[in-house]
């Protein structure tokens, strides 16, 4: 219970320092978004001083001292109010987060799901027949897929599977042509769509988790109770799992809990190849139209998110590892 | 009594290209209920002979020759699963570092049960009342069948490896340095433990050690190691009268005496030799203090004289003489 609750005190403390940070840096920035928006206009005419002042009000421009609007700003962050953006406007900053969110966290998450366990699956059979010909081939394979330029692949796929043999769609996440909700044309249209980019990141990612593993597991295997283990003639199955996985999982949970903060980050560069209509994708539209709201709201939301992951991967680690579960107490 | 261990001609090699030939040609047997000694400076091959017993040996351990029965089983040639069965009800090992020999993410009554339930006890009760039994044959309380490993200090935990070593009744249990890596106080209590032990339960045990004095004090007999093969082998009690191998003599002077406390004890000078090639001479005549010219030109073999097997024909020839024998 103390360890809990010290986990949300720290919690609490990064969050603070992290929304701290996200309020001050666009403020360090020269120049402020109403000329922004006002050097978009000239270029079709000029503009009267009341229109400026309509364009301040509107983008919600603050006012007062740097203290007074870092307490507003700090009300408005708990109640999700990251004003408008300039590229959606009038959409604001939470409408276009909450649409691109559930498109990353679905393919970007469900691709790390695939490949932290897929990976760590194959790396223990790996270990378990380490020298035999079943684990040369995934490490070789690993490797090979492991130093990929995920670019490379991403625009490979698209090129050859999408655009020359035309097995999957060029962009987007689904097929605007069904309505969306839940039934089978729509879903149909969703897997159809995620299949690629998700391929693309688990081959980039897989080999890591393999490799990892086989790694963790290898050393593992040379620890005195596992010796010990197999001198009692437990059954090999038990052994390799209760004995030797169970312990070598422990490393590579931090890594799984940290791969799954930042999946909402998504992968930039898998939104940008494919279209994809998730986080990734927004940010790098909010990065060459200069919206800073919205940049502002993804990294707030981006950071948030690594910094839960770490809390609930902390509490994992109770779970599976009993030396942390009285940590400073006993 | 019967013949519980018999080894004949074992051999063991570690690598296959330019091998070391650790263990060679040793043959060693154990009766039932008997408490042997296997000791020998680090390096001699002692643990490796004795994982290799169990069935143990990690690459690049490899047996290359011999034989090993225990309790009438072929130890060499079983198939996987019955050895795995009879793993642990024949023979159990206890290790040098009892502290790692233990799953760290399971609880200890945990490791007391997976070994029981595969081996076909049922019945988490009695699985539990069996544990408690042999727990207290350590003198450790009940309460740590809950406790996972990192709470317990390291005696404790040898303790509970010794515990967990007897708790399937086995005929022999094989103890790999079990008090080398703690300090002299519990070292001293597992040793009182372990006497205790064989008149609660009846089991044979090997015991291997670099410590002559701790296992003349627990076994019945010893079995001196150099450089991969056995050298001399005799009763503790003959032993503590006469060394016969100039080695053994050697480990005995490096002893502390107990009526002279303050004496200086003798190290034995030099190193043991490399066992990549092995020379046609004694193993032991380049630290020999009773060297003779014959020593370097052929291997001596273990001979029986008067119930003690020792491989140094200078030394058998003084008893033969009738000189150098302390009564």
């Amino acid at each position: 219970m103390r360890y809990f609750v010290r986990r949300v005190i720290i919690l609490l403390c990064t969050l603070w320092v992290a929304i701290t940070v996200n309020f001050m840096i666009p403020r360090l920035m020269p120049g402020n978004p109403v000329e922004t928006m006002m050097a978009r206009f000239h270029e079709r005419g000029s503009m009267s001083p009341s229109a400026m002042k309509a364009i301040a009000l509107m983008l919600g421009v603050k006012h007062g001292n740097v203290f007074q609007q870092y307490w507003q700003y700090l009300g408005e962050v708990v109640h999700f109010n990251f004003g408008v953006s300039y590229t959606y406007f009038p959409y604001t900053v939470t409408y276009m987060i909450a649409h691109a969110l559930p498109w990353t966290l679905g393919l970007v998450g469900i691709s790390t799901l695939i490949s932290f366990g897929l990976g760590t699956a194959l790396g223990i059979v790996a270990a378990m027949r380490r020298g035999k010909s079943a684990d040369g081939v995934l490490t070789t394979i690993s490797s090979f897929t492991n130093t990929f330029p995920y670019f490379w692949l991403g625009l490979a796929a698209v090129y050859v599977l999408a655009f020359v043999l035309h097995w999957f769609p060029l962009s987007g996440a689904y097929n605007a042509a069904f309505p969306t909700g839940f039934h089978w044309s729509f879903i149909v249209s969703v897997v159809h769509h995620g299949f690629l980019p998700a391929m693309t990141i688990v081959i980039s990612s897989i080999g890591g988790w393999l490799l990892g593993m086989r790694n963790n597991m290898i050393n593992t295997l040379n620890e005195d109770y596992v010796l010990l283990a197999n001198a009692k003639g437990l059954k090999s199955r038990w052994v390799a799992w209760m004995y030797v996985a169970r312990n070598a999982l422990l490393p590579n949970l931090t890594g799984f809990a940290m791969a799954l903060g930042f999946v909402v980050g998504g992968s930039l560069l898998t939104e940008i190849v494919f279209s994809y209509p998730g986080i990734g994708f927004l940010l790098y539209n909010a990065v060459i139209n200069e919206d800073y709201p919205l940049m502002q709201g993804i990294f707030l939301i981006i950071v948030v998110c690594v910094v839960l992951a770490n809390f609930f991967a902390d509490l994992a680690y109770v779970l599976f590892d009993p030396r942390v579960r009285r940590g400073g107490t006993s | 009594m019967s013949t519980l261990l018999s080894v004949e001609d074992l051999s063991i090699d570690y690598g296959r290209r330019n091998p070391v030939h650790a263990v060679r040609n040793v043959s060693l047997s154990i009766e039932e209920d008997e408490f042997v000694g296997l000791v020998g400076e680090s390096g001699c091959g002692k643990s490796t002979l004795g994982f290799a017993i169990a069935r143990l040996e990690r690459p690049p351990a490899q047996i290359v020759g011999g034989r090993i029965h225990i309790g009438g089983n072929d130890w060499m040639s079983m198939d996987a699963e019955s050895m795995r069965k009879a793993r642990w009800e024949t023979v159990s090992v206890v290790l040098q570092s009892g502290m790692n020999a233990l799953n760290p993410i399971m609880t200890i009554g945990a490791q007391f049960r997976d070994v029981m339930e595969q081996h076909g006890h049922r019945g988490r009760r009695a699985i539990e009342e069996r544990a408690v039994e042999v727990l207290d044959l350590v003198q450790i309380r009940p309460e740590v069948l809950r406790r996972y490993p990192h709470e317990l200090s390291g005696g404790m935990k040898q303790r509970i490896a010794i515990a967990l070593s007897l708790v399937l009744r086995p005929k022999l249990v094989i103890m790999d340095e079990p008090t080398t890596a703690l300090d002299m106080v519990v070292q001293r209590q597992i040793l009182e433990n372990l006497k205790a032990l064989r008149h609660q339960q009846s089991f044979a045990m090997l015991f291997i050690s670099h410590d002559l004095g701790l296992v003349l004090e627990l076994v019945d007999r010893v079995v001196v190691m150099y450089a991969g093969e056995i050298i001399e082998e005799q009763s503790s009690r003959g032993l503590l009268k006469h060394a016969w191998h100039p080695y053994t003599r050697a480990l005995m002077d490096s002893l502390p005496d107990p009526e002279n406390p303050k004496g200086s004890y003798q190290g034995i000078p030099g190193s043991p030799p490399d066992l990549h090639v092995i020379p046609e001479a004694c193993m032991y005549a380049p630290r020999c203090p009773l060297v003779q010219e014959s020593c370097r030109t052929s291997t001596p073999s273990l001979e029986t004289f008067q119930d003690v097997q020792s491989r140094c024909p200078v030394t058998r020839q003084e008893v033969v003489d009738g000189v150098g024998v302390r009564s």
